[in-house]
């Protein structure tokens, strides 16, 4: 009996687990270039039933219930919307955009809602919206000199950016875009950044990866799906309290055996 | 009067193995490419009860049996729904058989076909162990691979690798270890035969769970205790009057 009763309790834990992750994925709905993720549930260790009489015991195996194996970040392609903002830049296709932080680690992201910072020694640098700078294919910041708004700047699908004015087209820097290994075991920071871990691999430059300006990548969470493992999930998550209930009954019952 | 009261109590004690057995497939009807257990019931042996009486010899009233335990589990390998994922690395079979995974040196076999694609660009499951490939472990790179319905790994026209698909004779004989792998203890007894069935690239297998049959049969299980345990009580009540009553003044 206290077996089912943890069993029960094992898989309401992790459909709990799977709610959370999916709260998670609908919060981040409009976050751009959210990743959702996705929880795996392995079987925990099997136990030999204890039976009488004693038998043969290979095939009396009774499991203990479910855990979560580990979390799966989704790396698929997020739909673009159309910002007209020049400075809004998506990727397609694999990889991220490297963005420097202060104490000189760098995170990764797909969101690439970027802007010009005039700094007070008059240069101009590529920062994203929180004030970090983009770095280049070098892994170094972009900077420009002199007069520039974001509305002469173009950045091509190959990430190089070029000035235009009076005189003619500049070229200004490559943007750099980064791939994993395994982009599955990067460390998340927050909702769409990313930092790089053993387990992924050092950053490498990514093949195949468009740039694409006037365009953000928005989450690739998909409603539909998520609301229906949501449902999925609290059933699984009702069945397993049930199976608590039906087993404190039956304890019950033995225990006023003795009226 | 006595016999009764171990008879009911061992169909209390098989119904609680069997609401473990439930408890587990509940715990698991979201994990990918379970399958599930089901516990089979046998009577112990028949005894021939003999009524002894003064003059005759023993005279036979019948075989009884002394009630009920697990005999044995059954796995069913019937296949689970296809969801599709859209992922390359998710893969799932349908039809018997396995995809075969190397831990620790040592092949398993699972339905589970939720795999990544590690830092030396090997496919490997999501804990990271190798999946093995008929010609060793499937190296695909950063590149994307399509896999076909017969488990050929391919990147373009280049052949890569084949996924190692096994079936087995007696797929009941192998043993789950958890984790979703199945190991195989015994093979020679139970040696791996061809595989039949289809794979699917971007699609997981679900677990085979029925709810519904679950929460029927745990109704059945719960009533079928609280069955033996009236007998049990009657049993007890029959006990009492016995002792108690009878021959009292």
């Amino acid at each position: 009996m206290i077996r089912s009763l943890y069993t029960a309790t094992t898989g309401m834990r992790v459909q709990q687990h799977k709610i959370d992750a999916i709260g998670n994925n609908i919060a981040n709905i409009s976050t751009t270039g959210y990743k959702s993720t996705r929880p795996d549930f392995k079987e925990t260790l099997y136990d030999v039933m204890e039976v009488r009489p004693a038998q043969a015991q290979a095939n009396l195996l009774v499991g203990n219930g479910v855990r979560v194996g580990s979390v799966q970040r989704v790396f698929t392609q997020g739909n673009l919307r159309q910002t007209n903002n020049k400075l809004d830049l998506a990727l397609e296709g694999p990889g991220f955009f490297a963005i420097g932080y202060e104490d000189g680690q760098n995170v990764y992201t797909r969101d690439g809602t970027f802007k010009l910072s005039y700094m007070p020694d008059g240069q101009v640098r590529l920062d994203n919206i929180e004030g970090y700078p983009v770095l280049d294919q070098y892994g170094q910041p972009i900077v420009f000199y002199g007069d520039i708004s974001e509305d002469n700047l173009i950045i091509n699908q190959d990430g190089s950016i070029y000035l235009t004015n009076e005189y003619g087209s500049f070229y200004q820097g490559t943007l750099g875009i980064y791939n994993f290994a395994d982009p599955s075991s990067l460390q998340s920071i927050r909702a769409s950044y990313f930092m790089a871990t053993e387990a992924s691999g050092e950053p490498v430059q990514a093949l195949n990866t468009r740039v694409i300006q006037g365009f953000l990548e928005q989450s690739n969470v998909d409603m539909a799906q998520e609301m229906t493992e949501l449902i999925l999930a609290q059933r699984a998550y009702q069945l397993n309290s049930r199976v608590i209930q039906t087993a404190d009954e039956m304890e019950k019952q033995a225990n006023s055996l003795r009226g | 009067m006595i016999r009764g009261l171990y008879t009911a109590a061992t169909g209390m004690i098989h119904q609680r193995n069997k609401l473990d057995s439930i408890a587990n497939n509940l715990a698991n009807t979201n994990t990918r490419g379970y399958k599930k257990d089901d516990v089979v019931s046998r009577s112990f042996n028949d005894e021939l009860l003999l009524r002894m009486s003064k003059g005759q010899g023993p005279k036979e009233l019948g075989p009884i049996n002394h009630g009920v335990y697990a005999e044995r589990v059954t796995t069913f390998f019937q296949d689970g729904a296809l969801q599709q994922t859209g992922l390359i690395t998710d893969v799932a079979l349908q039809g018997e058989g396995f995809f075969t995974i190397i831990r620790n040196g040592q092949e398993f076999y699972t339905r589970d076909g939720t795999f990544k694609v590690n830092d030396e660009g090997i496919l490997v499951t999501m804990e990271g162990h190798v999946v093995a490939g008929e010609y060793g472990p499937i190296e695909v790179g950063q590149e994307d691979f399509e896999i076909d319905s017969e488990g050929y790994v391919w990147q373009g026209y280049n052949l890569v690798n084949r996924l190692q698909l096994v079936n087995f004779e007696d797929p009941n004989a192998l043993e789950k270890v958890g984790d979703n792998l199945f190991a195989n203890n015994n093979p020679g007894a139970n040696p791996v035969i061809e595989f039949e069935g289809q794979v699917f690239q971007g699609y997981a297998e679900q677990s085979n769970v029925e709810l519904v049959d679950e929460i029927s049969d745990m109704i059945t299980v719960s009533r079928t205790y609280e069955a033996n345990l009236r007998i049990l009580q009657m049993m007890d009540n029959v006990l009492s009057k016995t002792v108690n009553e009878v021959g009292s003044v």
